[in-house]
């Protein structure tokens, strides 16, 4: 399947986006010293024609706050912290699942209520109940901005846990059914090692599409969560004219840039719709990822079949032994 | 059908404590550090203030109001948009779905084949897009097509409606086009040609029916999403709806309990829905 992917196109296009946007973000950080070009006031020759917060142009592709700063470039920066926490949560998110889905696995009768308890998911929305917790923690002036951000994606993680698990669960005993697990068993094959042996080769397909689907559930949430204004990349307070103190995103990471700029959605349009805009596009090439994982892995059920054609080459049914009846020398 | 009954009974008390047990999750934390002395706690005080609903109160930009009896219009004001989108999202999905499979074959496969793009809308998109077209509109021709903000009494039900409508009707129709290229490969179809009965007719009466039953297994997922806009269009157009409620207030009783009356009616058209499939088709 892992080779086959890459010949898929869709994949191939949301994976060079994706690709092309971190690269840019890292080479944005690394090469041009993360510097964000500022300016407040635009003059021609010596008269002033145009002050932030400036509209999209050629100059300013995205327009600008403020400050002056281009929005563009704010987006690039903090692509890698938005889709570093997506990529990290979302790993957490499968990895614990997993292990919650074998655990489901030796459950027996409390099965069906734990299933129950995470019923209750489905009726709350999630970046609500995230809201709804984090709130009252988050106006504490005592806690540090890391503390605050592990705690956050913490719960972020933590959230889909329960009804992932599940749909893990049933992914294995999908697997279960087959015959050669049957088979894996009689032959006396501990329960660990016909996980990893038998049912992990044909779990792992299923948990990679899980995990770029989880990349971006976990996309939309954090732009939900920015726009009610649970910040990630840390605020801080900026001067504004003289007398006025407007919070900034540190980072310039996507939900805190949607968070800080709502209360301008009015004034300036176009710096809530960018960041919002940047999510789209991120979502879509994650789809396009799906769509070309789905896709692969229709074309080829099993993982391994290459290799271990390889391999059983010798020990496969060789020419001579079957002969027509017809030709078969015995008396 | 007694199966369903006692099914639905389970998961219908499950789903309450596991409400719940959210709820209360708010007095896990002191601070950050993480208590379980008083969560256990804190899941009995929840009980004893939802015992005595009358006492609650929430509070408003103009004063203090008991919870009841104003909540009931918070939350059917909040259910009649979220099941009005929903219903409307699936007939115009039907709709769609009729016409896209009337197009030309190649045309439907490339609709098909990127279908998977609807999903990458996101909510919000769609909800700062429908601002901006509003303002837009209203700066060209000074016509003030709706309401774009609502005040606490002023209701407005078209925008957030239209609002919500247009992610689940994409998603149906995704549902509606992957099944429907299924069901057409099935062998009846080809019985039902074979006796003469006409294109549209099968698509109307044989093959719609047996999709929409796949809608039906996804409606779960689809309120879900539909409840996370939900939030989203509360928020933007700055309606007074249940999300709103609970935002504000971040009490947990009040949590719990809008938590809990959102719960019961999707809950109840959930078990609806599969006792009239079970009717149908005799599917548990």
């Amino acid at each position: 399947m892992i080779k086959v992917i890459w010949k898929d196109p869709f994949f191939l296009v949301g994976f060079l986006f994706i690709f092309a946007l971190i690269s840019f973000s890292f080479y944005h950080y690394y090469v041009m010293d993360n510097e964000i070009y500022e300016n407040q006031i635009i003059y021609e020759g010596i008269t002033p024609v145009d002050r932030a917060p400036f509209e999209p142009s050629s100059k300013y592709w995205f327009g600008s706050d403020r400050m002056g700063a281009d929005l563009f470039y704010q987006i690039i920066s903090g692509a890698k912290y938005t889709l570093g926490i997506a990529f990290v949560a979302s790993l957490l998110r499968i990895f614990l699942s997993f292990l919650g889905g074998v655990l489901l696995m030796s459950a027996g009768k409390i099965l069906p209520v734990i299933k129950g308890l995470g019923q209750s998911f489905y009726y709350i929305p999630s970046a609500l109940l995230i809201f709804f917790i984090v709130g009252p923690i988050i106006s504490i002036e005592q806690i540090t901005f890391w503390e605050k951000a592990i705690f956050q994606i913490m719960l972020i993680v933590l959230i889909a846990v329960p009804n992932t698990a599940i749909l893990i669960k049933e992914e294995i005993n999908l697997i279960k059914k087959n015959e050669f697990i049957t088979s894996a068993k009689l032959m006396g094959g501990n329960r660990f090692r016909i996980l990893f042996k038998h049912i992990m080769p044909h779990l792992w397909p299923k948990l990679v599409l899980m995990y770029v689907q989880q990349v971006i559930a976990v996309l939309l949430l954090l732009a939900h969560l920015g726009i009610l204004g649970v910040f990630f990349g840390g605020t801080i307070y900026r001067e504004y004219g003289m007398e006025f103190l407007i919070p900034a995103s540190v980072s310039n990471e996507w939900s805190g840039l949607l968070g800080g700029y709502y209360a301008q959605l009015r004034l300036a349009p176009w710096l809530v719709f960018f960041p919002v805009l940047s999510f789209a596009a991120v979502i879509m090439a994650f789809n396009f990822m799906a769509e070309g994982i789905k896709r692969s892995s229709d074309q080829l059920p099993g993982r391994k079949k290459g290799k271990k054609r390889e391999k059983g080459n010798e020990e496969s049914v060789s020419g001579e032994s079957f002969v027509f009846l017809t030709e078969r020398k015995t008396g | 059908m007694p199966y369903i009954v006692k099914d639905s009974l389970l998961s219908l008390i499950l789903s309450v404590i596991g409400i719940i047990l959210l709820g209360s999750v708010p007095f896990m934390f002191t601070g950050m550090a993480f208590n379980t002395g008083s969560y256990v706690d804190g899941i009995g005080k929840l009980f004893q203030e939802m015992m005595k609903p009358s006492e609650i109160m929430y509070f408003t930009g103009s004063g203090v109001y008991p919870l009841f009896p104003e909540i009931w219009g918070i939350i059917g004001y909040s259910l009649t948009i979220l099941f009005s989108a929903f219903f409307i999202a699936i007939i115009l999905a039907l709709i769609f779905s009729l016409v896209i499979f009337s197009l030309p074959a190649r045309l439907k496969d490339k609709i098909r084949v990127f279908s998977f793009m609807f999903e990458s809308i996101p909510d919000v998109l769609i909800a700062i897009g429908m601002q901006f077209f509003i303002i837009w509109f209203f700066k060209k021709t000074n016509i003030l097509l709706f309401q774009i903000v609502s005040l606490y009494d002023q209701k407005t039900y078209f925008v957030p409606i239209f609002c919500l409508t247009v992610l689940p009707t994409l998603l149906i129709l995704r549902i509606l086009l992957l099944n429907m290229e299924e069901e057409f490969n099935k062998q009846y179809i080809d019985t039902a040609k074979g006796k003469g009965i006409g294109r549209f007719r099968i698509l109307w009466r044989h093959v719609l029916p047996n999709t929409l039953l796949s809608v039906f297994h996804q409606s779960r997922n689809i309120l879900w999403f539909m409840l996370s806009n939900l939030l989203m269009v509360e928020y933007l157009f700055n309606i007074y709806g249940v999300t709103t409620l609970v935002r504000e207030m971040g009490n947990p009783a009040i949590f719990t309990i809008s938590m809990l009356l959102l719960f019961l009616p999707m809950f109840l058209f959930f078990t609806a829905l599969r006792i009239f499939t079970y009717k149908w088709v005799g599917e548990k």
